[in-house]
């Protein structure tokens, strides 16, 4: 993160209340996301990795303001956007555009393509109709669309098409930020690989910041610089791509990339995978001390009682929230030595 | 040539399905209905308010002692019974039409804006609903027709208000469900106003629906107003009018059934047909149909 920072967030949180019946007493909020900071630079992907119910989707709808935080805050391009109201937002929408997940659920079936990637333009800049309708054509053909594909309902697409056209949508306002939300989960894997390569290319065309939200490790690798992992809407591990595949250093991340299958079959069996137990707490009632003590394999009575915090492990800028994080660094060392032998 | 056959053709429209028999008939004889009530009333072959106690009761031409100047016979004053039922149509038709297109715009702006909008605004609306929906339509057109009075205009008016909750209902179960959408959300992070999320949005996802429910409100409504009519509530004499005939003739069904029998056949058959086509519509415009 040497250069300026484009997108700071700070401690950023999301409850949700649950609503309350008449008879069921107090109950206690939902913490989606609870205490996450991290910054993106310019041209840089960060990738947010974690399973399912770990808060990596609310946290992109919340840098998006498509959610209001609970508390923290989001300061992009040097402005304080957490409290800005809707019509205060429309000149960030110009510089910070979202991906959805699904190609299916994010594109209105009863708009046409044009209707559909000018939306930005329409909604969050003057243009009028004639520069809006040339800047599709110019959008579609970018994203390796036909431009003549504008005026055909969605339903007429493939999901790879229509997944780029939900890229032509965020990128035609030439933004600096793309927030990724899962952008190729939803897609068959031959069409995944297209799909990553457009956004690749799209990057160094235009020198754009991703936010890759993800549970796909293969493709955080591919295309990320940083990665943080999240757990229980708290981020237990950050740090450089290579930092974090290399030398994983909180259990739950090597829990992770120990799932990830070996293509290689001559390699297949020399690692251990780490198999976690159960299921990923209720984020409504968490655990004691460390989030993750209950499915931990190395967790200790220090685990159950002191939250551990988000401390620099060895190398600069490599976070880690473990109370064993030095032991697995000694651990990890041994191993690359081991491997070096 | 051989790129012609590599340009894919651009699909304008999903693969032509015939229009079934019954759907067919259906928009005869409502295309037929439309005609009767746009027909002047000088073209009839007998004035349709003539009293003529003459020919009280004359059967229609093709029975014993028919006349063919009256070839489906003439009521308990002598009215023509074949110019009646053209001139009916009128009254019938812009009381419905009118009635079903007010209670749209209500239901459907009301509907749009609870399901949007939420919390508070939901509650006072469907609180609203709930109130109308718990009246017995018949029984509330009753009392504000007593009390105003049955002029067209009323009951237009309140044929709409008794009719505009069930749309707020049916809009609003499906702004609720479209809300979730991520199209929505994307439409939130390309900076869409409310309105801009109401009218290009929501609005034309739920038209079909719309569409498919007006054709069954219109075959209710013409129920209702041929009801009221028959009652003595709705359209008044001299303007003729499908319910106000059967309920004329009723008395005299063995003398004369086809008095009230013709005109209950045809009321009858322009129901049906709002209802078959609105099969029809629902069965053609419904996306899932229509996806695959």
């Amino acid at each position: 993160m040497s250069n300026q920072a484009l997108l700071t967030v700070t401690d950023l949180e999301k409850h949700f209340e649950q609503s309350k019946g008449a008879f069921s007493g107090p109950s206690s909020p939902i913490r989606a996301v609870d205490g996450v900071s991290f910054e993106i630079g310019k041209s840089t992907t960060l990738g947010l990795v974690g399973e399912s119910g770990s808060g990596k989707t609310t946290t992109g709808r919340l840098i998006t303001r498509l959610l209001e935080p609970s508390a923290g805050s989001i300061v992009f391009d040097g402005a304080d956007i957490t409290e800005l109201s809707r019509t205060e937002l429309r000149p960030i929408r110009r510089k910070m555009q979202i991906v959805f997940q699904d190609p299916f659920a994010s594109l209105d079936p009863r708009m046409k393509v044009r209707q559909i990637v000018e939306e930005p333009v329409r909604y969050s800049t003057d243009v009028g109709s004639n520069e809006r309708r040339s800047r599709v054509m110019e959008t579609l053909e970018v994203v390796g669309l036909n431009p003549d594909h504008a005026e055909r309902y969605p339903h007429e697409f493939s999901g790879g098409q229509r997944q780029r056209i939900g890229i032509a949508r965020a990128l035609i306002v030439r933004p600096d930020l793309l927030i990724l939300d899962e952008p190729v989960s939803a897609l068959d894997v031959s069409i995944q690989a297209q799909i990553v390569n457009l956004l690749e290319d799209l990057q160094e065309e235009f020198g754009l910041s991703y936010l890759l939200i993800a549970h796909d490790l293969s493709v955080v690798r591919q295309i990320c610089d940083e990665v943080a992992v999240m757990y229980l809407g708290k981020i237990v591990e950050f740090g450089t791509r290579d930092e974090v595949y290399e030398s994983p250093t909180h259990p739950y991340t090597r829990a992770l990339l120990s799932a990830v299958p070996i293509s290689n079959p001559r390699l297949r069996g020399t690692r251990d995978r780490i198999v976690l137990k159960g299921d990923i707490p209720d984020p409504a009632n968490k655990p004691s001390g460390c989030d993750f003590h209950t499915r931990c394999y190395m967790a200790a009575d220090v685990c159950r009682s002191d939250p551990p915090e988000l401390e620099d492990s060895t190398s600069e800028g490599h976070l880690v929230s473990c109370h064993f994080a030095e032991t697995i660094v000694k651990e990890n060392n041994q191993d690359t030595k081991g491997k070096d032998k | 040539m051989a790129q012609h056959q590599t340009e894919p053709q651009a699909s304008t429209g999903r693969p032509g399905r015939r229009w079934p028999i019954p759907a067919l008939l259906s928009a005869v004889v409502l295309v037929g209905v439309v005609v009767m009530a746009i027909w002047p009333h000088s073209w009839l072959p007998n004035d349709p308010i003539q009293i003529e106690p003459a020919l009280r009761f004359l059967p229609p031409a093709f029975m014993e002692g028919g006349d063919p100047q009256y070839w489906l016979g003439t009521d308990v004053l002598g009215r023509d019974i074949f110019s009646q039922m053209i001139a009916g149509a009128r009254a019938s038709l812009v009381i419905v039409v009118s009635a079903a297109l007010l209670s749209l715009v209500i239901g459907v702006a009301a509907g749009l804006v609870a399901g949007h909008f939420g919390g508070r605004t939901d509650s006072i609306i469907m609180r609203l609903v709930d109130v109308q929906l718990a009246f017995p339509v018949l029984v509330l057109i009753i009392a504000v027709v007593a009390v105003f009075g049955p002029s067209i205009p009323n009951l237009i008016l309140v044929l709409a208000l008794a009719s505009w909750a069930t749309y707020a209902r049916l809009v609003r179960g499906l702004v609720l469900s479209l809300k979730e959408q991520e199209f929505i959300d994307a439409a939130w992070a390309s900076g869409a106003s409310h309105g801009a999320v109401l009218i290009r949005h929501y609005l034309p996802n739920v038209a079909t629906s719309i569409v498919i429910f007006t054709t069954f409100e219109l075959a209710r409504l013409l129920l209702v107003e041929a009801a009221l009519s028959f009652l003595g509530l709705g359209v008044q004499p001299p303007t003729p009018s499908w319910g106000r005939m059967i309920s004329e003739a009723r008395n005299y069904l063995f003398e004369a059934w086809w008095a009230s029998a013709l005109p209950g056949l045809l009321i009858v058959a322009t129901v049906l047909a709002f209802n078959l086509l609105g099969d029809e519509f629902r069965d053609r415009l419904d996306p899932h149909r229509e996806r695959g």
